[in-house]
C-alpha cells in the first residue's frame, strides 16, 4: 500500500504522484492541521486510512 | 452585564491586574491564539517544559547541502534552505489568519547546525529539549554535530585571529559570541520588497543575469568583466531561494484550501480559509494591496530569514509600512473594521512572540524570558519631517494591550509634533504595565545617525531599531545586514584592569596590557590614563575580529536569501555581507556606568580627601571588600551618578568623551567609526560574576547598574529631575550612538487623566534636555513581591528589564530582586 | 557569628561565600552556607564588627 491510496493524501494538480499528507493534530494548547509533502508511491505509515 | 463592565477600570488599576482586563476584552480568536502560545524564551536559562527540538530543518538542510557538493558554498546554502521550504511540515492553527512558523509544530524550536559547534554541543548536552524517542534522536544529533562541527562557520571564523585572542573572546569579557552573519541582526528593506514582490525582484535578477551573460558568454571578457562569473553565482543563488520562499508560502495557500474544501464545516471559518489561500498564493510573490496581505508578506519574510539565520533582533517599523494598507482597508474602502484590524494585528504580534530556535545557553541566560530582542519601532517622522504616526500606530498599541506579549516590544520615536491621540495610546501601554514602548528622542537620534554614520537627513528619518537601541535607516544603503552581537564589551572590566595591571581576578589570567602597579599611582591622572589604555585595548581587540568576520562573511557565511531582499545586492550581484552599505556599526558597552562612579570615588577619597591610600584600596579590592566593610561604605557614599552632582557627573562626561574620541580612530569595513552604545539587557545580572570588586563599592556577585546611563539601583537619591539633569550632561549626539535610561514610576501616582498629564510633562522635559532614551516600569513593589511568593497567580505580569520586556515569573530570583530594588520615582511633586 | 537557619551551621562571616546584594548601600546581603549551600541573609557591617572583635579576642 502506498500513500496515494490513503484518505489523508492530497495530490498536486500538476503532478498527481506528489502531494501532501494532511493530518489533524493537537497539543495541550491548540488544534491544527499539518501538511507534509509525500509521494503517491511512498510506503504507507501507521496513520494510513484507505480512501 | 459582562465581567469587564462589572469591574471598574479604577479597580483594575488599583490591583494592577491588566492581564485580566485584556483577557476579557480581546476577541475569542485572539484569546485562543494567545493561549495557544508555547513560550520559547528561557525561564532562567532553561527552556520551558514541553518545548522540544524540531529536527526537520536540520535534516532537510543537511541532506541537500550534502547532495550539492559541486556547487559554491552560497549555492549549497541556497539549495539546502530551498529543500527546507519545500519539505518541512507546515501547519495551520484553528482561528489563525496569519501563516508562517519556525518549526513543524507549535511547541517546537528549530536548529541551525551549520553555524557554530558550541551551539551544536550545547544541544547535544541539553536533554530537556530532545524529543522522543530520545536515544534515537540523540544519535541523529550526534551525527549532525560530527558532520557540521569541523566545517561550520564558527570553526572558520576562529581561524581569523590568533588562538590566545580566541580564548579572551570566549570569556564574554570582550565579545559576546562570534562575528557570524547567521547570528546577525538584519534590517529589512520594505520599500523594495513591497514595491516589487519577490517575483518582481526575480525579474530584476533575471535582467542582471542576462546582462552578465552578455559580458562573459557572448565575447571574450575584459579582465574587469571576469567578476561576472562570481556575480552570476550570487544572482543564481538568490533566485533559487526567492523562488523557494514563494513556493513555501503557496504551500500554506494549498493547505488552507484543502482544509476549507475537505474538512471545515463552519461557513465563516471556511470563508477565512479561502481568504488565507488567496493571500498566501499572492504574497510574498506579488506586492501586497491590503492589510492582511501586507502583514502576511512581512511575517513570511521575517520567518523565512530566520530559517536562514538566527537573527537575534527584529528591526522593523510596522506602522510606517502597514499604515497605508490599514488606511485603505479601514478608513477609505471599509473592507475591514477596526476590530478586524486589531485581530490581524494582535495575531501578527503573537506570531512574532512564538518565534524561537535552539540557542546558546550563554545567550539564553542574558535574554531571560525571550528569544531575541524583538524591538519594533513606532512613530517618528516621515522623510519630509512630518509626523509619521497613523491609525496603524494606534492599532499596534491597542493590539499590544490585548495580547500582552513580552516580545516583540515597541520603541516609540517621540518628537514634538506627535499627535495627541497616539501619545495617549503610548501612555496606556506603559500605564498598563507592559514596560513598553520605550521612548526615543527622534530629533536627537536623527542627528546622531547623521553625525556618526553620515546618513543623509531623509534617510536618517527612516530609522528603525537595529536591535534594542541603535538606530539604522531601512533604506537601500542604510540597511545593515550584519550587526554582530559579539561587538560587545563588559566595560567595567577596564576599571578592574587599570587597578590590577591588566590582570583579571575573576578569570585568573593576564588579560589586558600592563599599565603599571596601581598601588603606586601618585595622581588621579595616572589612574585615568591606565583606565583609558585598558578600554581602548578592549575596543581594539573586539573590533579586529569583528571587522575580520564581517569582511570575510560573504565567503565564509553567505546569506543568499537576505541578499536577494536587498536592492543594493541585486543591483551589484553581491552578498548581503559585502560591505557596500553605508555602515552602522557600534560597540555595545555592558556595565558602563560603574566606570565614572568608580573613578570618581577614587579621585575623591584617595587623591583629594586622602582618607585612603592606593595600596589600601588595591588590598581591599583584592579581598573583594571582605573585611573592609566600613571602608566599602565610604566608597558607596562617595558622589554617585544620577543626583545632578557635577563632581561625579563630570568624571562620567570625560569618560564618555574619551571613548567617543577613540571611536573615530577605529573603522569598520565600510570606513565608518565604532561608536559606543551603553546598555545591558539582562547582562547586568549574568555579568555580575564576571566583574571583580570595584571602587564604587560593588563586590563580585553584586548586580551591575541596569541601564546604559541609569544610576545604580537606589543610588539616585534626589528624584527624577536630578536623574534627568545628570543624564543630560552626556552629549547624546556626539558621545554615544545611543544609551539606555531605566526609570520606575508609581502606578498609583500615574492613574487617570492627571497621571497622563504628569507623565506627558515629564516626557517633554526629558525631550527638551536632549536625552535619547527612557523606558519605564510601572508595577509596584507590592505586586512584584506577591508575584515572587505566588508566581502561579501572576503568570502574565510583565516587567521591563533593560532593552526588552519579559514576564516577571520567567526571571530568576536575582533578576527579580534587582527590579524590585530600582528606585520608584515620584513625578510632578 | 552567623548561623544558617536551614542546617544550623555556625561560623564567621567570611566562611559564608558572598553572593550578592540588591543595592550597594543596603545593610544586608545574601551569603551562602558552606555546609548546606542555602542562602543566608547577613547584616554586613554588624557581622564584620563581630568578626573583628573575635579576631582581637
Amino acid at each position: 500500500m502506498g500513500c496515494g491510496e490513503c484518505k489523508w493524501f492530497f495530490p498536486l494538480d500538476e503532478d498527481p504522484n506528489r502531494g501532501d499528507c494532511v493530518q489533524r493534530e493537537s497539543d495541550e494548547k491548540s488544534e491544527y492541521y499539518t501538511a507534509r509533502p509525500c509521494g503517491a508511491e511512498d510506503a504507507a505509515c501507521e496513520k494510513f486510512e484507505k480512501k | 452585564m459582562s465581567a469587564v463592565e462589572m469591574r471598574s477600570i479604577e479597580d483594575i488599576e488599583k490591583s494592577g491586574q491588566w492581564w485580566w482586563w485584556a483577557e476579557h476584552k480581546r476577541s475569542q480568536r485572539l484569546d485562543y491564539l494567545r493561549k495557544a502560545i508555547w513560550k520559547k524564551g528561557a525561564k532562567g536559562s532553561g527552556y520551558n517544559p514541553g518545548v522540544k527540538l524540531d529536527l526537520e530543518r536540520a535534516l532537510l538542510f543537511t541532506d541537500a547541502f550534502k547532495a550539492n557538493e559541486a556547487d559554491s558554498l552560497r549555492m549549497r546554502y541556497a539549495k539546502a534552505l530551498a529543500n527546507v521550504f519545500d519539505n518541512i511540515t507546515i501547519f495551520i492553527q484553528d482561528n489563525a489568519q496569519i501563516m508562517g512558523y519556525l518549526g513543524s509544530r507549535p511547541h517546537t524550536i528549530i536548529w541551525h547546525p551549520e553555524i557554530l559547534f558550541l551551539l551544536n554541543e550545547d544541544l547535544y548536552n541539553d536533554r530537556t529539549v530532545i524529543p522522543d524517542p530520545e536515544d534515537e534522536n540523540l544519535a541523529i544529533i550526534r551525527e549532525l554535530c560530527d558532520y557540521w562541527n569541523p566545517i561550520c562557520t564558527g570553526a572558520k571564523v576562529f581561524n581569523l585571529v590568533p588562538p590566545e585572542e580566541i580564548v579572551k573572546l570566549l570569556t564574554g569579557v570582550i565579545g559576546w559570541g562570534l562575528p557570524i552573519a547567521r547570528i546577525g541582526y538584519a534590517t529589512k528593506q520594505w520599500d523594495y520588497m513591497f514595491r516589487l514582490g519577490l517575483e518582481g525582484i526575480i525579474a530584476e535578477i533575471d535582467a542582471q543575469m542576462a546582462e552578465a551573460e552578455e559580458h562573459i558568454y557572448n565575447k571574450v571578457p575584459e579582465p574587469d568583466e571576469l567578476r561576472y562569473y562570481e556575480k552570476l553565482d550570487v544572482w543564481q543563488s538568490m533566485k533559487v531561494i526567492l523562488e523557494a520562499v514563494i513556493r513555501w508560502a503557496r504551500r500554506y495557500s494549498r493547505l488552507a484550501r484543502i482544509i476549507a474544501e475537505d474538512f471545515e464545516t463552519d461557513p465563516k471559518r471556511k470563508e477565512e480559509l479561502l481568504r488565507i489561500a488567496e493571500v498566501c498564493e499572492k504574497v510574498p510573490g506579488k506586492p501586497p494591496e491590503h492589510l492582511q496581505e501586507s502583514l502576511q508578506f512581512d511575517h513570511f519574510i521575517q520567518i523565512a530569514c530566520r530559517y536562514e539565520a538566527c537573527e537575534g533582533a527584529w528591526p522593523c517599523r510596522p506602522d510606517y509600512w502597514h499604515g497605508p494598507f490599514y488606511d485603505k482597508d479601514v478608513n477609505i474602502e471599509g473592507t475591514i473594521t477596526h476590530e478586524e484590524a486589531i485581530d490581524l494585528t494582535g495575531e501578527f504580534l503573537i506570531r512574532c512572540y512564538e518565534v524561537g530556535w535552539f540557542w546558546l545557553m550563554l545567550a539564553r541566560d542574558t535574554l531571560q524570558g525571550i528569544t531575541g530582542t524583538w524591538v519594533w519601532t513606532l512613530g517618528g517622522v516621515n522623510e519630509d519631517g512630518t509626523d509619521a504616526c497613523n491609525d496603524m500606530t494606534d492599532c499596534m498599541l491597542e493590539a499590544a494591550r490585548m495580547v500582552r506579549v513580552a516580545n516583540p516590544t515597541f520603541a516609540f520615536r517621540y518628537h514634538p509634533a506627535v499627535r495627541m491621540k497616539t501619545m495617549r495610546q503610548v501612555f496606556e501601554c506603559i500605564r498598563q504595565g507592559l514596560g513598553y514602548p520605550s521612548m526615543r528622542n527622534d530629533p536627537v537620534l536623527i542627528t546622531n545617525a547623521m553625525h556618526w554614520h553620515k546618513h543623509p537627513l531623509n534617510e536618517a528619518r527612516r530609522w528603525v531599531h537595529q536591535a534594542c537601541m541603535s538606530p539604522c535607516p531601512d533604506t537601500k544603503l542604510g540597511c545593515q545586514p550584519f550587526r554582530m552581537a559579539n561587538a560587545t564589551i563588559i566595560a567595567a572590566k577596564a576599571v578592574e584592569y587599570a587597578l590590577f595591571d591588566g590582570y583579571d581576578n575573576t578569570l585568573q589570567m593576564q588579560f589586558g596590557p600592563h599599565t603599571g602597579d596601581a598601588s603606586k599611582f601618585a595622581s588621579y591622572e595616572e589612574l585615568h590614563d591606565a583606565w583609558y589604555t585598558q578600554l581602548k585595548w578592549m575596543m581594539d581587540t573586539l573590533v579586529k575580529l569583528t571587522n575580520g568576520g564581517r569582511y570575510m562573511a560573504e565567503h565564509l557565511d553567505p546569506r543568499p536569501l537576505l541578499s536577494g531582499l536587498y536592492e543594493r545586492c541585486v543591483e551589484e550581484g553581491v552578498d548581503s555581507s559585502h560591505p557596500s552599505e553605508r555602515g552602522n556599526s557600534w560597540v555595545t558597552f555592558f556595565a558602563w556606568m560603574e566606570t565614572g562612579d568608580s573613578l570618581a570615588a577614587v579621585k575623591k577619597l584617595v587623591f583629594e580627601d586622602k582618607k585612603y591610600t592606593m595600596p589600601q584600596l588595591v588590598e581591599a579590592l583584592q579581598a573583594n571588600w571582605e573585611g573592609f566593610e566600613e571602608m566599602r561604605m565610604d566608597f558607596v557614599r562617595a558622589p554617585k551618578w544620577g543626583n545632578d552632582d557635577d563632581y561625579v557627573d563630570q568624571v562620567h562626561v570625560r569618560c564618555h568623551q574619551d571613548v567617543a574620541k577613540h571611536s573615530w580612530e577605529i573603522k569598520d569595513p565600510t570606513g565608518n567609526p565604532w561608536p559606543p552604545l551603553p546598555e545591558n539587557i539582562a547582562a547586568y545580572v549574568t555579568n555580575a560574576t564576571k566583574v571583580w570588586a570595584l571602587p564604587n563599592g560593588r563586590r563580585l556577585g553584586d548586580t551591575l547598574y541596569d541601564g546604559g546611563c541609569s544610576p545604580g539601583a537606589g543610588m539616585d537619591k534626589k528624584g527624577p529631575t536630578a536623574v534627568l539633569r545628570s543624564v543630560a550632561k552626556i552629549d547624546h549626539i556626539g558621545d554615544v550612538r545611543a544609551t539606555l535610561l531605566n526609570q520606575r514610576l508609581s502606578p498609583q501616582q500615574l492613574a487617570g487623566e492627571k497621571g497622563f498629564n504628569v507623565w506627558y510633562s515629564y516626557i517633554k522635559t526629558w525631550a527638551d534636555l536632549g536625552i535619547d532614551h527612557v523606558q519605564f516600569n510601572m508595577v509596584d513593589n507590592e505586586t512584584l513581591k506577591a508575584a515572587q511568593k505566588e508566581p502561579e497567580k501572576y503568570p502574565e505580569l510583565i516587567v521591563r528589564i533593560a532593552g526588552y520586556s519579559a514576564h516577571f515569573v520567567d526571571l530568576n530570583k536575582k533578576t527579580q530582586d534587582t527590579i524590585i530594588a530600582r528606585h520608584v520615582q515620584e513625578l510632578g511633586g | 557569628m552567623i548561623k544558617c537557619e536551614s542546617c544550623g551551621y555556625e561560623g564567621v562571616k567570611s566562611d559564608f561565600r558572598y553572593l550578592y546584594n540588591t543595592t550597594l548601600d543596603a545593610e544586608t546581603a545574601y551569603r551562602e552556607c558552606p555546609k548546606c549551600y542555602g542562602w543566608v541573609v547577613v547584616n554586613e557591617l554588624q557581622e564584620e564588627k563581630v568578626e573583628k572583635s573575635l579576631e582581637k579576642a
